[in-house]
């Protein structure tokens, strides 16, 4: 063993582990000695080793927290969009500028809620009449859906999920009851895809402001943003493409200014098979 | 059974990147402040690091366990960086800003490299001498005095290589250093006062 010649990790970290015969401990000692590159690294590895077997505090974790969201955004900046296979371009639909990790190739489509919805996102530049007409469905379907769960809602949000070729969609378009005050649906979408989230806001058509927020479970903020309605004005929905979700439950809320929730939609992340 | 920070993961679903933040967030930051960066470029070299493994994780194969994997990004990330840095910096030491704050009082009684007297000997005409003596010091005494004048690290990190207490890296050290006088003493016909680089 020269000094040209480096020690690989695996032989380090059994150096380390003393899981070395007698004779070869010696020999590595030896060339540590003469190698400042290896004892670095094993210097580096010891450090590695006891941050590892450090239990972080809370204060620690919440500052890993916003290093990943820090990370998060600065992936989704340095990544471009590419276009969204269905429904792009839907009457006025407000593209999202936070999160842009998109699949990159064909995409399977489902649109989980009203059959409005469907409806609009296939006319790409319908006429007012039409738009009339879909609204009047969707305050129909409101109604029916606000029946059903004994309670109000203010909304329908129909949702897209745009997965990479890879990836299947299983468990898709499961309507579960709503729960007070959000309107809860849920998804399943293979860990890693992507997904393509339609929301209709018409319902809030009448707010100055709205406020999104993708949250976890644990209640970590993975992208927020506020649009002013102006911004809405007569929009259908907005969009929001998120890629890279782990396996989990995320919550992704509409707000109000006041951040009331007017809706939530949970998003089931499950590690499906590829077929 | 302590588990081995490179064992293969616990199963053999995919990894994501949110997964490898959060087992090897503080590992990353743990090892670039070693490397003696600012708390600030430590955390920037994280992300750099994070940044890498989200574009390698694509092509990740699963050749190498992930851990490996990881700290090779992070080491190599340490290593361009470090690259960079000014002359100056780059003859820093390579301390934790956690040790170069510490009280160590041990380590303060050290002298600086270059004045080192016995470095200075090493270079003078019985630095043959001296040579011969150490190369016929005992495995463990040789690594110790290689490791403090090659390598000018310090008792703990001597420590930390040879798996041997900082205490024994002292005796070790001193041992050597009155075995060098020795040698010295002959040379010269009277006690040399010489040897405390060690």
């Amino acid at each position: 063993m020269t000094a040209t010649s480096h020690v690989d990790l695996d032989r380090l970290a059994a150096y380390r582990e003393g899981r070395l015969a007698a004779g070869e401990v010696e020999e590595l000692q030896e060339h540590l000695a003469g190698c400042p590159d290896c004892s670095q690294q094993l210097l580096d590895l010891a450090a590695w080793e006891t941050a590892l077997e450090t239990s972080p505090t809370a204060a620690m974790e919440d500052h890993r927290r916003h290093r990943l969201v820090a990370l998060r955004q600065r992936i989704g900046r340095s990544e471009t969009r590419p276009p969204l296979p269905v429904g792009s371009g839907t009457v006025g639909a407000v593209r999202e500028s936070g999160l842009r990790w998109v699949a990159a190739a064909a995409a399977v489509v489902v649109a989980v809620g009203a059959l409005y919805l469907l409806q609009v996102l296939g006319a790409l530049d319908q006429r007012e009449s039409e738009l009339a007409e879909a609204r009047a469905e969707l305050a129909e379907l409101r109604e029916r859906m606000a029946g059903a769960a004994g309670e109000k809602t203010d909304g329908v949000i129909g949702v897209e999920v745009d997965v990479r070729p890879l990836f299947t969609v299983r468990d898709v378009a499961e309507l579960p009851p709503a729960t007070a005050p959000a309107q809860v649906h849920r998804i399943s979408i293979a860990s890693g895809s992507a997904v393509t989230i339609r929301c209709d806001l018409t319902a809030f058509v009448d707010l100055p402001e709205l406020a999104f927020r993708l949250l976890d479970s644990q209640g970590l903020v993975w992208w927020e943003a506020r649009r002013a309605n102006s911004n809405l004005h007569g929009d259908l929905g907005t969009e929001f493409s998120l890629q890279g979700l782990s396996s989990g439950r995320f919550y992704l809320r509409i707000m109000d200014s006041q951040e009331t929730v007017l809706q939530e939609v949970i998003l089931e992340i499950s590690p499906t098979v590829v077929d | 059974m302590k588990l081995h920070p490179f064992a293969p993961p616990p199963s053999a679903k995919p990894v994501s990147l949110e997964d490898l933040f959060d087992r090897f967030y503080f590992a990353v930051l743990a090892l670039f402040r070693r490397r003696g960066f600012t708390e600030s470029q430590c955390e920037d070299l994280a992300q750099e690091t994070f940044l890498k493994v989200h574009e390698g994780l694509a092509g990740y194969r699963g050749e190498a366990p992930i851990e490996h994997w990881l700290f090779r990004i992070a080491s190599n990330t340490a290593k361009a960086s470090f690259h960079f840095q000014s002359a100056a910096r780059r003859k820093a030491r390579e301390v934790s800003l956690e040790e170069a704050t510490a009280l160590r009082p041990a380590d303060v009684a050290v002298a600086e490299p270059e004045e080192d007297p016995l470095r200075l000997l090493l270079s003078s005409e019985r630095s043959q001498r001296l040579s011969a003596a150490v190369d016929r010091m005992p495995s463990r005494m040789r690594c110790c005095v290689r490791l403090r004048l090659e390598q000018d690290l310090r008792y703990r990190e001597i420590a930390e290589i040879l798996q041997i207490s900082e205490q024994t890296v002292k005796v070790q050290l001193m041992r050597a250093r009155d075995r060098l006088r020795q040698v010295l003493a002959e040379d010269a016909g009277a006690p040399a006062e010489s040897g405390a680089g060690l």
